[in-house]
């Protein structure tokens, strides 16, 4: 079936669509919108806004708490989160300038060469 | 783009909150878009659903930028209100099945003096399954179609309209026709 076979039998084939006259749909919008004579509706920074908040709302307060986290694991360093308060300087240091740091909690080590700059 | 000076001129006044102007730069699209929405929400909700439409179109007017044509805003907006209006009887479970009857309502929204009543019932038979035809699309081949064949949409003008490029516009018309082709087929004695 052609491009024009089709358009003119979905065409010839379409129900009339009753709309009411112009001015009766028109006076219904104009009572539905309530703002006869006004400015549209159309706060579109606050709108910006109260979606921005809505869409951000949770990202922040799960921000705040993992920076509340953070910093109650650096005051309090007893507490979950892993810290490396706990060391011992490895035998190494003596002889080739190595630094072993060891967390006792968790057995990580850290070894940090150090070199020296002449 | 909004090429039409007078329209424009409409636009302007009608974002400066011109209810009057809204309603004159809207006018002209009023049969075209509810012929469009019955096809999507049922031609008994297209009035109902282009109202909502115009009032988020009004309450939108601001965040029109101008880029597309005034006519392809206004109908991206009321297929949105078509697909949220038919969302909404979804989750109501009121999904009217009875297509039958539906069929007779557009039947008898014909002129019955106006042709042979043999005529008539075999226009009526035709349009019944045409339209029956259309439904059993799915709607991202039967929204290009309509804007295509009823409306007289550009390829543009419909990638506009659904945010779509017009590559996909021109895969999903060809798809939407070679579907409905093949439901139109099994009819082919009853209405060619």
């Amino acid at each position: 079936m052609n491009d024009d076979t089709l358009k003119s039998l979905l065409r010839a084939s379409a129900p009339p669509v009753a709309l009411r006259s112009a001015d009766a749909f028109w006076s219904a919008v104009e009572r539905q919108a309530q703002v006869p004579g006004r400015a549209p509706a159309i706060p579109r920074r606050l709108g910006l806004t109260a979606n921005l908040l809505r869409r951000w709302q949770a990202p922040a307060w799960a921000a705040a708490a993992a920076a509340a986290a953070l910093v109650a694991a650096v005051v309090w360093p007893g507490a979950h989160a892993p810290a490396l308060d706990q060391f011992r300087i490895g035998d190494e240091l003596p002889n080739n300038g190595a630094l072993v740091i060891t967390d006792s909690d968790t057995d990580a080590t850290i070894l940090w060469v150090i070199t020296e700059e002449t | 783009m909004s090429t039409n000076p007078k329209e424009t001129e409409l636009l302007e006044k009608a974002r400066q909150g011109d209810f009057k102007a809204f309603a004159d730069l809207t006018e002209p699209y009023r049969r075209s878009a509810c012929e469009f929405l019955s096809r999507l929400a049922g031609e008994d909700s297209a009035e109902d659903v282009f109202m909502t439409a115009v009032l988020n179109a009004w309450k939108a007017l601001g965040s029109f930028n101008g880029k597309s044509s005034y006519r392809t805003w206004l109908f991206s907006i009321a297929r949105y209100a078509a697909l949220d209006h038919l969302r909404k009887i979804k989750s109501r479970n009121e999904v009217s099945t009875d297509d039958e009857e539906s069929g007779a309502n557009i039947a008898s929204l014909g002129d019955a003096s106006a042709t042979h009543p043999g005529q008539r019932m075999q226009d009526e038979e035709r349009s019944r399954i045409v339209e029956q035809s259309l439904k059993q699309l799915p709607e991202h081949h039967r929204t290009p179609l309509v804007l295509y064949y009823y409306q007289d949409f550009q390829y543009a003008e419909i990638a506009e309209t659904l945010g779509i490029s017009i590559g996909t516009v021109m895969s999903r018309l060809h798809h939407a026709k070679a579907k409905l082709e093949k439901i139109l087929e099994r009819h082919r004695q009853d209405i060619l």
